[in-house]
């Protein structure tokens, strides 16, 4: 079902410790990486519920990635 | 076990379990950190747009689910089961993926439905009324499991039962 040039819309959340310092790193280091995700940074990845989770896919993400 | 949570309840909701994705890279690992978003990416254009994947339900009737699905994901009753959930972990010392599936299984998901299935019933019914099978199939849960919660809002006079069709009371 995949369409040609389809561009999902995909909701991240971020520890404010490690994937988000990893994607400022990867930032600097210039590395090419898709821009599908739209970041929510969090201090912890213990802060997340899984109400954020269901609450991403009501309002519509196609996806969610989680990275601690 | 959130994400655990997480994964059953989209199941349960008819969303492809496979559209979360919970990952670990360190603050050192920025070539890791691109192979899992492109991955992830990746597979989720595989999918495509949400609602549209093998097995899924259409886009509205996720919807309609999903808003039951976190209000009843905000209900005591499933706090206090996924409360339970981290006690019995804590008591076994049994943090093993297996046990955890397991009790989120056993514990959680059901009281999720239930409570799902009741708050959904409630907007379903306000639209107009409505059959068992229908209200099942856009629920997307047992029709036991739909008919119980119909008995117990009849019982509690917010559902009357009329020639095989549900309505609002009063």
């Amino acid at each position: 079902m995949a369409q040609e040039g389809y561009n999902p819309h995909i909701l991240g959340f971020f520890c404010h410790w490690c994937c988000y310092a990893a994607a400022d790193a990867a930032g600097v280091s210039r590395y090419q990486y898709p821009p599908n995700i739209r970041v929510i940074r969090v201090m912890c990845t213990g802060r997340i519920d899984g109400r954020f989770l269901l609450e991403a896919f009501k309002v519509g993400a196609d996806g969610v990635f989680t990275g601690g | 076990m959130v994400a655990e949570t997480a994964r059953q309840a989209l199941e349960e909701c008819g969303i492809n379990p496979e559209r979360f994705s919970l990952e670990w890279a360190s603050a050192a690992e920025a070539p890791r950190f691109v192979e899992l978003v492109t991955g992830f990416v990746n597979s989720v254009k595989a999918l495509g747009p949400l609602g549209t994947a093998e097995g899924e339900a259409s886009r509205d009737v996720i919807g309609e689910r999903m808003d039951a699905a976190v209000e009843a994901l905000n209900s005591p009753k499933v706090r206090t089961s996924l409360g339970n959930v981290a006690k019995g972990l804590k008591k076994t010392n049994d943090y093993s993926p297996e046990n955890i599936k397991e009790l989120v299984g056993g514990k959680v998901i059901p009281a999720l439905r239930k409570e799902r299935v009741s708050r959904q019933l409630m907007t379903a019914l306000a639209k107009g009324g409505a059959a068992l099978s229908d209200l099942a199939g856009r629920i997307g849960a047992p029709e036991d499991d739909v008919q119980s919660a119909l008995d117990a809002l009849v019982k509690k006079g917010k559902v009357e039962e009329k020639a095989g069709s549900y309505i609002l009371a009063g």
